[in-house]
């Protein structure tokens, strides 16, 4: 079966790129620009992973991530925040906030992702 | 601003200042303080408006060499490597200018974690492996002892040194190889790049690690670059309490560029 794939991210380009990167090695993917979304785990809890950026608009990143891994329905699912932009303490918060990993947009490529998401839900498995 | 700073101490400690050239001392120091301080925020600022475009050609290209986008002939291959290898470069260039931007202001965080440094390098060498390719260059690399220990790093800012020391071996060395190795003792991890390149003179030694040093002694070969990698991995190294050091036994003889970093130090993140 298909693995959805959940991209929270607004730049157009990435949203482009990682879109196709994603479809094209196997998964559906779902993307969503705002933060507002992230607020609502009843609509997350269908994906088998999600990847976040963390200066989305709407609602900040650390908040949306304290919600997904608070709430019963999502909080199982691996989080992989997405980031370029964000001071490296960002990340640290994030991790200690719940993020199960973190990728730096400039130093991934889909392929690379790819190959992270399927080691994240290879090891879910086992 | 440290000369400046220099002056006013020795004007003050002379007890003869006149209080309005002080003033002007004072007010002359911050306005430098300030347009230092504009600077390296101009700089952050351009440089993460730098990084998205960079990360949208390497995602596209990456793409395009993989074979996501049709079959390419080994020539539109060849090309498209070049071009995923100079927007690697300029990657580059844009993480050592955040990073000394980072460094005078004093935002340089880390993330330290268990890693394993061997992967780290082999990434690495895989990455600027085109590079040496272009130059004709041999890039090998020797593992030196069995194991080399999991670490306690900041792997993105490890992967910098790493890069920029590579990347300097493979600028300034026109034929021959390039070695990169890792070894261990019981106190440390140690990285060296050694290449056949031209080497550094003696009297360039205590300039290289400093801001804006290149081609030192080199002026008569054509080489890109801006004087900052080396500068920004001794900050980086000297972060995780690790020590960087040049060996070359003279200009026309190659020169080694290594680190230590140390196996049980666990350091706070920042």
């Amino acid at each position: 079966m298909f693995k959805k794939i959940l991209l929270i991210e607004n730049e157009e380009e990435i949203i482009n790129i990682y879109k196709l990167g994603l479809k094209r090695a196997g998964f559906i993917v779902e993307v969503i620009k705002n933060g507002i979304w992230g607020l609502r785990p009843e609509k997350i809890k269908q994906f088998d992973i999600i990847i976040m950026d963390m200066t989305i608009p709407a609602v900040d990143g650390h908040s949306s991530i304290k919600i997904l891994k608070i709430n019963k329905t999502t909080k199982h699912i691996p989080l992989i925040v997405f980031f370029n932009s964000a001071q490296e303490d960002d990340i640290k918060r994030a991790i200690s906030l719940g993020a199960d990993a973190y990728l730096i947009k400039i130093h991934t490529t889909p392929a690379k992702l790819v190959k992270k998401i399927n080691k994240m839900l290879n090891s879910r498995k086992e | 601003m440290g000369i400046l700073k220099n002056l006013l101490n020795h004007n003050i400690n002379k007890d003869s200042v006149n209080e309005k050239e002080l003033d002007d001392f004072k007010k002359a120091n911050e306005k430098l303080r300030q347009l230092d301080k504009t600077k390296s925020d101009f700089i952050s600022l351009a440089s993460h408006q730098l990084r998205t475009p960079l990360t949208a050609i390497k995602g596209y290209v990456s793409m395009m060499v993989d074979g996501d986008f049709g079959e390419f002939n080994n020539q539109a291959i060849s090309v498209l490597k070049r071009v995923y290898s100079a927007n690697e470069k300029l990657i580059q260039l844009v993480e050592n200018l955040l990073n000394v931007s980072r460094i005078e202001s004093g935002r340089l965080y880390f993330n330290f974690q268990d890693s394993k440094i061997e992967e780290i390098v082999k990434n690495a060498i895989n990455e600027l492996s085109h590079s040496a390719e272009e130059k004709n260059l041999r890039l090998i690399y020797k593992k030196l002892n069995k194991i080399i220990p999991i670490i306690n790093i900041d792997e993105e800012k490890i992967k910098n040194v790493i890069i920029n020391l590579i990347n300097n071996a493979i600028k300034y060395t026109t034929r021959g190889s390039i070695i990169v190795s890792l070894k261990a003792n019981k106190e440390n991890v140690e990285f060296c790049v050694s290449d056949s390149g031209l080497g550094i003179r003696h009297e360039d030694m205590p300039k290289l690690f400093k801001k804006f040093s290149r081609g030192l002694g080199m002026s008569l070969v054509d080489t890109e670059g801006t004087g900052l990698g080396l500068y920004v991995s001794r900050m980086l190294i000297k972060s995780h309490k690790g020590k960087i050091w040049a060996e070359s036994k003279g200009s026309g003889h190659g020169s080694s560029f290594c680190f230590t970093l140390p196996i049980k130090k666990k350091i706070k993140n920042k």
